[in-house]
C-alpha cells in the first residue's frame, strides 16, 4: 500500500473514532436535547457523511466492507431481536379496543399513498414491472409505515389520558408491520442462486416463520439457565449471530427472522426480562450509528433521482398519516387527540426504516440503482420530516410559552 | 443435570447449523452469513462445552478448544475453512483484547519485588529451551527427507528457527485460565508476567532468526528485513500508546460504554494492522501497560468495563484456535511432535528450577511455575504458520511438526495449569448457582 494511502487510512480511522467518542459524549447529548434534535440529525448524520466520504476517498474499500459484513448482519439481527421483543402480547392486551383501528389507519393510508406515488415516479424514471419495481415499492411502503414518537408531552397535552399510551404502542407495533412486509418481499423476491433446497416462493415465507420461531425457542432455552450476566450477554450475542447467520445462509431476511425470535422471547416467562431488555437497548444506539456509517458507504447523494424520490416519499407519507389521523379521530375520538397533533406525533420516521431499506440492499447480490435511490429517499424523507416536525413543535411550544429546548424528539 | 442440558443444547444448535449448511452445495459458503453463523454457533457451542469441561474440573478453555476442534474442518466440518478465514478479523480483535487485559494486570510497581524472579526464570527457561530444542530439531532436520540433504549450516538454520517457534508461550491461554478461575496469588502473577515478557522476547528473536534463515535459504519469501521489523514493533507500540491515551481520556471524560469503545479500537487495530503491519497483540499489550502504569486511569477500571465482553471473546478466540487444528496433518507427524513437546517441557522444568534457585523464589510456588509456561496457542501458531508459508518446501513439513507440537501443549497445557492453580490454593471458590441463590434468599429473609 502506498504511503499516501496509509496516511489516509490512519487519519480517517482516527477521525471515525473521534467522531464516535464525540457522539457518546454527554455534552453532545445535552446539545441534542437543547436544540430538540434527534440522534439522526445530531450524531447520526456526521457518521452517514463520514461513511460516504470514506467510500469516496477509497478509505473504505470493497475488502473492508466484505470484512464488515458479519458485523452488519449481526447488527441487523440485534435490531430485529430488539424490535421483536416489543411485541409483548400481554402488554398489547392492556390497550383500549380502538388501538387496532388506530394502528391500521395510521399505517395503511401512508403505506398505500407512498407505494402508489413512488411506483409512479419510479416508472417515470424508467423502472419497469419485472425489473424489481414491485419489490422496491413494497419496501418503500414498509418504510413509510414506521414512526418514531415526537414530543408527546407537548403534542398530546390536551389529549385524553390514554393517548400517550396508544401513540407509544403504535410506534412499536408499526415496526412489526414493516417487518411483515419485509418478510413477504424477502420470500417473494429471493435472489436466484445455486442452492440445494427447492421450494415455491410461498414455501420460503413458511420457512422464515419456522426458522424465526425455532431460533427464538433455542435462544430462550439457552438464556433460561445462565449462571452470570457475562454468560447471558455471551449467549445473547451467540444466539443473535446464530439466528442472523442461519437466516443469511438461507437467504432469508435477517431482521425478520431475528424479530420473530425476539417475539418468542417477549412472550415466554423469563426471570429477569428488564435486564435482558436493558442489555439489548444498551447496544441498540451504537448499532444504529454503525448502520448509518454503513449506509453512508452505499449512499449516492449526487443522483438527483434519489432526492426527487425522497421528496415524493416524505410528502405522500405525511399526507397519508394526516388522512389516517382524521379517520382515526372520527372513529375513536375518546382515546385520541386532535388529528393535526396525532399526525405530528407519529410523523417522524423511525430509524427502523433505514434498517428495512438497507436490508433489502443486502438481500440483492447485484443491487440496481433504484435501491440506492430508495436509500436516499428514506434519508431525505427522514430529514425533511424532522425539519417539519421541529418547526411545528417550536410553533406549538411558543404558543404555550414553554422553553423549546426541553422538547426532545426520540430517535426510535 | 447441567451437563445433560448443555449437551442437549449443543445437539440443538449443531442441528440448526448443519441444516443451514445443507442449503448450499458442499464447500460453498456465503460471505458474511457464513462468518455470522460460525460466530454464533461457536460461541453457543463453546459455552455448552465449557459446562461439560467444568463438570470434570477441566478449564473452560479446554472446552472451547475441544469445541472448535470437534466442529471444525478436521472432524465434523460444521465450521468450514472459509468460515474460519472470515473470522480472522474477530480473532485479531480477540487477541488484542486478551493482550489489553494482560497489560492491565501488569503493574510494574507491584512487580518490582518479583522482577528478579521474572527475569531469572524467563532467561533460564528461554535460553535452555533454545539449546535443547535446537539440538532436537537438528536431529529432526537430519532425519526428515526434505532437510536431510542440507549442509550443517542449513540444518542449523532450520533447527534454530523451529526451536524459536516451539519455545513460544501463550499469554492468551494463561490469562484466560486465570480470568475464568478468578485466581489470585503469587503463582498466577508470576506465570502471567513471565509468559508476557518472555513471549515479547520470543517474537523479537523470531524476527532476527528468520532474517538469518532467509540469508541461508535464498529461495525463501523475502520479508522487508530489519526496517520493516522495526516499523512493525515500534509502530505497534506507538499505536498501543495512542490507544491507551484515547482510552484514558474516554474513561475520564465520558465513562459510558467503555467496553464498546475498546472493542471498536481493537477492531480498527486488527483491520488497519493488516495493511500497516501492526501486531494486535503488541498494540493491546502496550495500551494495557500504558493504562495501568502511566495513565491516571487504573487497569482495573478497563478490566471491569470489558468484563462482560471478555467471555464471548475468549470463547470465540479459543474455539477458532481449536478449529484450526488439523487432525490428519498432526497424526502424520505425531511422533516428532510429541518428542518436541517433551523436550520443551523438560527445558521448562529444568529452566524454571535454575531460575528459582538464582532468584530465591519460594520452592512451593517455583515447583508449580512450569505448568503455567506449558500452554501454547496464538503466537506459537502464528509463528509456525509463518515458517510454513515463508520457507517452501521444507517449511511445509517442519511447519506441520511445529503445529503438531503446539497441539499437544494446547490441549494439555490449560488442564495442567488449572490443576497447578488449584494446588497452590489460588482459585477463588465460586458457589454454584443454586447455592448462591439460596444464600441470597437467606440474606433477604
Amino acid at each position: 500500500m502506498p504511503a499516501e494511502q496509509i496516511a489516509r487510512v490512519v487519519i480517517a480511522l482516527a477521525a471515525a473514532v473521534m467522531l464516535a467518542i464525540a457522539a457518546a459524549h454527554p455534552s453532545v447529548r445535552r446539545l441534542e436535547q437543547r436544540f430538540g434534535l434527534s440522534v439522526l440529525a445530531a450524531s447520526g448524520f456526521p457518521l452517514l457523511a463520514l461513511g460516504y466520504a470514506f467510500r469516496a476517498f477509497g478509505v473504505v474499500t470493497e475488502q473492508t466492507l466484505s470484512d464488515l459484513r458479519p458485523v452488519y448482519e449481526f447488527g441487523l439481527g440485534w435490531i430485529g431481536l430488539a424490535v421483536g421483543m416489543q411485541l409483548n402480547v400481554r402488554r398489547l392486551d392492556e390497550l383500549p379496543p380502538s388501538f387496532t383501528t388506530t394502528l391500521a389507519l395510521m399505517t395503511l393510508p401512508a403505506t398505500l399513498l407512498a407505494a402508489v406515488s413512488c411506483a409512479l415516479l419510479l416508472s417515470g424514471l424508467g423502472l419497469i414491472y419485472g425489473s424489481g419495481l414491485l419489490r422496491d415499492v413494497l419496501v418503500l411502503a414498509a418504510c413509510a409505515a414506521v414512526s418514531a414518537p415526537a414530543n408527546l408531552r407537548l403534542l398530546l397535552r390536551h389529549g385524553p389520558p390514554r393517548a400517550m399510551q396508544l401513540v407509544s404502542a403504535i410506534t412499536q407495533v408499526d415496526q412489526v408491520a414493516a417487518f411483515a412486509i419485509l418478510a413477504l418481499v424477502a420470500s417473494m423476491f429471493r435472489p436466484q442462486a445455486t442452492v440445494l433446497w427447492r421450494l415455491p416462493r410461498s414455501g420460503w415465507f413458511i420457512v422464515t416463520l419456522g426458522v424465526g420461531f425455532l431460533l427464538g425457542v433455542i435462544i430462550y432455552l439457552l438464556l433460561r439457565n445462565v449462571r452470570s450476566r457475562a454468560e447471558e450477554f455471551s449467549l445473547l450475542i451467540g444466539g443473535v449471530a446464530l439466528a442472523a447467520g442461519t437466516a443469511g445462509y438461507l437467504a432469508l431476511s435477517v431482521p425478520v427472522v431475528c424479530a420473530l425470535a425476539g417475539a418468542v422471547l417477549a412472550n415466554v416467562p423469563y426471570h429477569d426480562r428488564a435486564r435482558l431488555e436493558a442489555t439489548l437497548g444498551d447496544f441498540e444506539r451504537p448499532m444504529y450509528l454503525l448502520f448509518l456509517f454503513l449506509v453512508g458507504t452505499t449512499w449516492r447523494p449526487l443522483e438527483w433521482q434519489g432526492w426527487v424520490l425522497g421528496i415524493v416519499f416524505a410528502a405522500s407519507r405525511g399526507y397519508g398519516k394526516l388522512i389516517g389521523a382524521r379517520a382515526a379521530v372520527r372513529l375513536a375520538a375518546a382515546d385520541l387527540p386532535a388529528a393535526r397533533n396525532l399526525t405530528l406525533a407519529l410523523l417522524p420516521e423511525s430509524a427502523v426504516a433505514i434498517v428495512v431499506i438497507f436490508s433489502l440492499a443486502t438481500l440483492d447480490p447485484a443491487p440496481i440503482p433504484a435501491i440506492a435511490w430508495g436509500i436516499n429517499a428514506v434519508i431525505v424523507g427522514s430529514v425533511l420530516t424532522e425539519i417539519y416536525v421541529q418547526a411545528m413543535q417550536r410553533r406549538e411550544a411558543r404558543s404555550v410559552g414553554e422553553e423549546t429546548g426541553r422538547f426532545v424528539t426520540h430517535f426510535v | 443435570m447441567n451437563v445433560t442440558r448443555a449437551m442437549l443444547m449443543l445437539l440443538g444448535v449443531t442441528a440448526i447449523a448443519y441444516a443451514a449448511r445443507s442449503f448450499l452445495p458442499f464447500g460453498a459458503t456465503v460471505t458474511g452469513s457464513g462468518a455470522a453463523l460460525a460466530l454464533g454457533f461457536l460461541i453457543v457451542a463453546a459455552i455448552q462445552m465449557s459446562h461439560a469441561a467444568d463438570a470434570v474440573r477441566f478449564p473452560h478453555l479446554t472446552g472451547y478448544l475441544l469445541c472448535g476442534f470437534l466442529f471444525g474442518p478436521s472432524v465434523f466440518g460444521i465450521v468450514t475453512e472459509a468460515m474460519i478465514a472470515d473470522l480472522a478479523l474477530v480473532k485479531g480483535t480477540a487477541v488484542g483484547l486478551i493482550a489489553l487485559l494482560a497489560g492491565c494486570e501488569l503493574n510494574f510497581r507491584h512487580l518490582r519485588p518479583r522482577l528478579r524472579a521474572i527475569s531469572a526464570i524467563s532467561i533460564a527457561t528461554v535460553a535452555l529451551n533454545f539449546i535443547l530444542l535446537t539440538t532436537a530439531f537438528f536431529w529432526v532436520a537430519s532425519t526428515v527427507p526434505v532437510t536431510a540433504g542440507f549442509g550443517v549450516l542449513g540444518r542449523l538454520a532450520v533447527a534454530v528457527i523451529c526451536a524459536n517457534v516451539v519455545a513460544a508461550f501463550s499469554p492468551a491461554v494463561v490469562i484466560g485460565v486465570i480470568t475464568e478461575t478468578e485466581a489470585k496469588g503469587p503463582l498466577s502473577e508470576l506465570c502471567m508476567s513471565i509468559v508476557v515478557v518472555a513471549d515479547l522476547a520470543i517474537v523479537v528473536i523470531y524476527s532476527l532468526t528468520s532474517t538469518l534463515a532467509r540469508s541461508v535459504f535464498p529461495e525463501a519469501r523475502q520479508a522487508g528485513g530489519i526496517t520493516v521489523l522495526a516499523a512493525h514493533i515500534f509502530g505497534s507500540i506507538g499505536v498501543g500508546i495512542a490507544f491507551g491515551i484515547i482510552l484514558a481520556l474516554y474513561i475520564r471524560r465520558v465513562g459510558s460504554r467503555t467496553g464498546l469503545l475498546v472493542f471498536a479500537l481493537l477492531f480498527i487495530a486488527a483491520e488497519a494492522g493488516r495493511v500497516l503491519h501492526l501486531d494486535p497483540l503488541m498494540v493491546g499489550l502496550t495500551a494495557g501497560l500504558f493504562l495501568e502504569n502511566v495513565s491516571p486511569v487504573s487497569g482495573e477500571q478497563v478490566t471491569k468495563a470489558t468484563e462482560v465482553i471478555a467471555l464471548p471473546t475468549f470463547a470465540i478466540f479459543f474455539a477458532v484456535v481449536g478449529a484450526e487444528l488439523h487432525l490428519r496433518a498432526f497424526l502424520h507427524v505425531a511422533p516428532f511432535a510429541v518428542v518436541a513437546a517433551l523436550v520443551r517441557a523438560t527445558g521448562l522444568f529444568i529452566g524454571t528450577k535454575i531460575g528459582v534457585i538464582i532468584a530465591g523464589v519460594d520452592r512451593d510456588v517455583g515447583r508449580l511455575v512450569p505448568f503455567g509456561l506449558l500452554p501454547q496457542a496464538g503466537v506459537a501458531i502464528a509463528l509456525a504458520v509463518l515458517v510454513l508459508n515463508d520457507f517452501p518446501p521444507w517449511g511445509r513439513v517442519l511447519g506441520t511438526i511445529l503445529l503438531g507440537s503446539i497441539v499437544v501443549n494446547e490441549l494439555i497445557g490449560p488442564v495442567l495449569f488449572r490443576f497447578a492453580l488449584a494446588k497452590a490454593g489460588e482459585i477463588r471458590h465460586r458457589p454454584a448457582r443454586n447455592e448462591a441463590e439460596s444464600s441470597e434468599e437467606v440474606a433477604v429473609v
